[in-house]
């Protein structure tokens, strides 16, 4: 019996880090949706490595600018229609990716 | 360019749950062993206990000249913010923005805590106030009218909810113009009020003040009723809080603002004010209403729901909650330090290299403008995480002592025990709400 409820708890295990493996959002790569004041995400958590590539695809009907809340701040200016950003953070911590036009904060990276 | 988190960049992480469960379960145990262990007759007397200090102390720090030092340096900085303020550039890099949301607002806990009443003697409003009145030939502490009791504290708590509102809600607070425009209602209300009411004001009016002389009562320096300045616990001292109307409001409003920003922070609050179509400062003024009218509320119900005597003489109900409300400092305090320590330590730092070059033209007035700002907090969030959890459970636990012994000070011998339970778990649900929300941060 006890031998049973062992299998059972270790499967258990192994089945939920595999699922949560799965899963887990890509901290590498990222789609914005950029449609005038309406943007996609809206404030998603996103789990991420200090000094890890991030890379923003950005796609919006309109040119702008994103601000990166890290210490120190960072800005990076985005273009009409398809276009990258690649960020680093280097400190731990939470730090917004905003949209500067509408105050909107698009992603929060949860950076340890 | 304007950034919306103005001052300071990346916010903490959050605490691991581990850690929040840890301090949680320490701050119940601890509660309970204080009920049931803890001395049965009051220990703490703040009107005559203490070692007085080395004479040389005394003399020093009660003499005119040491006054006039200090009021000059509070004055002489507040000139020089308040040029800053009205001519330097309306960009964050003006030392404004950082010199009043972090070396004032949260720079005055550590300030208290380390020297004590430590605004009042600063108080650029008190020394015009002193030279206006020596101008006149007028005697500052007196004023056209008695203020009425019932006033108390209420005007402080007022002028805190109006500065947290500043802070934490107004979506303009990273321009100058409402900053200076809060400043000159401040210093209107103040120097008007001491016209009225005298000095007597300063100690009921000024939010700063009010705030620094509560913290300050948790420094190892206090003063007897007779006056000889003296050495004595935190425990000790918290004891000397004047109690007054509208006690329970200050701690409320400081205790549940700052709630209130931990909350506003959260990644649900985040999304959900992101997706609904409100007024989203109303919301939030609403929302942060709601939190401090919650602890006020809990407080004052569980203060409340204890047998009180009869006798003449001894305190009526309806007084108790501004008779304890002493002993949520301590738990404010752990909490400021959970919430602020890593923000004043590095934004702070920031500020004091701006403070050398306010007019943004390249200068170093001060030699502090090439600093360059050490992240070692950010960098290590253990030990960032493990400093707020103590900071918290410590807050909680000296919060249980203050309260047990002015129970046994004021309440009935045969309501004593049960009579500070509801206090108590009132207690353990503001750390246990404190510790959760840094965890959801």
């Amino acid at each position: 019996m006890r031998k049973a409820v062992a299998m059972f708890v270790l499967i258990a295990f192994v089945l939920t880090g595999c699922s949560n493996a799965a899963d887990e959002p890509s901290g590498d790569s990222i789609q914005i949706q950029i449609d005038g004041g309406d943007i996609s995400p809206k404030g998603d958590r996103v789990e991420t490595k200090t000094g890890d590539v991030i890379t923003l695809q950005i796609d919006s009907d309109r040119a702008g600018e994103l601000h990166v809340h890290s210490t120190p701040e960072q800005e990076f200016a985005f273009e009409i229609g398809k276009s990258t950003i690649e960020l680093t953070i280097d400190s731990p911590g939470i730090v917004d990716v905003e949209d500067h036009e509408t105050g909107v904060v698009i992603l929060q990276l949860e950076v340890s | 360019m304007v950034f919306t988190h103005g001052v300071g960049g990346a916010q903490d992480l959050p605490i691991p749950a581990e850690y929040a469960i840890a301090g949680a379960c320490a701050a119940l145990a601890v509660s309970f062993i204080v009920l049931a262990l803890a001395w049965r007759s009051p220990r703490f007397d703040a009107a005559t206990s203490g070692r007085p200090v080395p004479s040389w102390l005394a003399s020093m720090v009660d003499r005119p000249a040491f006054a006039m030092v200090l009021r000059s340096l509070g004055l002489a900085f507040f000139l020089y913010v308040a040029w800053a303020a009205t001519f330097g550039p309306d960009l964050l890099i003006n030392p404004t923005f950082g010199v009043v949301y972090v070396l004032l607002w949260v720079g005055i806990v550590p300030a208290s805590l380390l020297f004590g009443r430590f605004y009042k003697s600063l108080s650029p409003i008190r020394t015009i106030n002193l030279a206006f009145t020596r101008l006149t030939g007028g005697d500052p502490d007196r004023g056209l009218f008695e203020l009425p009791r019932w006033v108390g504290y209420w005007p402080a708590t007022l002028g805190l909810f109006a500065f947290v509102w500043l802070e934490l809600i107004y979506p303009d607070k990273d321009y100058l113009s409402p900053v200076r425009l809060w400043f000159a209602i401040y210093l209107a209300v103040l120097l008007v009020g001491s016209a009225f009411f005298g000095t007597k004001w300063f100690e009921q009016a000024d939010p700063f003040e009010v705030y620094s002389t509560l913290v300050g009562h948790l420094s190892v320096f206090g003063r007897r009723t007779d006056g000889t300045l003296v050495f004595r616990s935190p425990l000790g001292n918290l004891d000397g809080i004047a109690s007054a109307p509208g006690l329970v409001g200050v701690v409320s409003v400081l205790f549940g603002s700052t709630a209130f920003d931990s909350f506003k922070d959260s990644n649900v609050w985040l999304r959900y004010t992101q997706s609904v179509d409100a007024n989203i400062p109303v919301l939030n003024t609403f929302v942060m209403l709601g939190f401090c009218g919650l602890v006020g509320i809990t407080f004052a119900v569980a203060t409340m729901s204890t047998g009180v005597s009869e006798s003449p003489g001894s305190p009526r109900r309806r007084d108790l909650p501004d008779l304890f409300a002493h002993s949520v400092v301590p738990i404010v305090v752990g909490y400021i330090v959970a919430h602020y320590l890593s923000y004043f330590v590095e934004t702070g730092q920031q500020t004091v290299t701006q403070l050398s070059d306010p007019m943004a033209n390249g200068s170093n007035l001060l030699g502090t403008a090439n600093w360059e700002v050490a992240y070692w907090l950010s960098a290590h969030p253990t030990v960032l995480a493990v400093t707020k959890v103590l900071a918290v459970v410590t807050g909680h636990v000296l919060g249980v002592i203050a309260a047990h012994d002015r129970a046994i000070k004021l309440l009935p011998k045969r309501h004593q025990l049960v009579g500070q339970l509801p206090l108590l778990l009132v207690m353990v649900f503001y750390t246990i709400s404190g510790l959760y929300l840094l965890f959801g941060a």
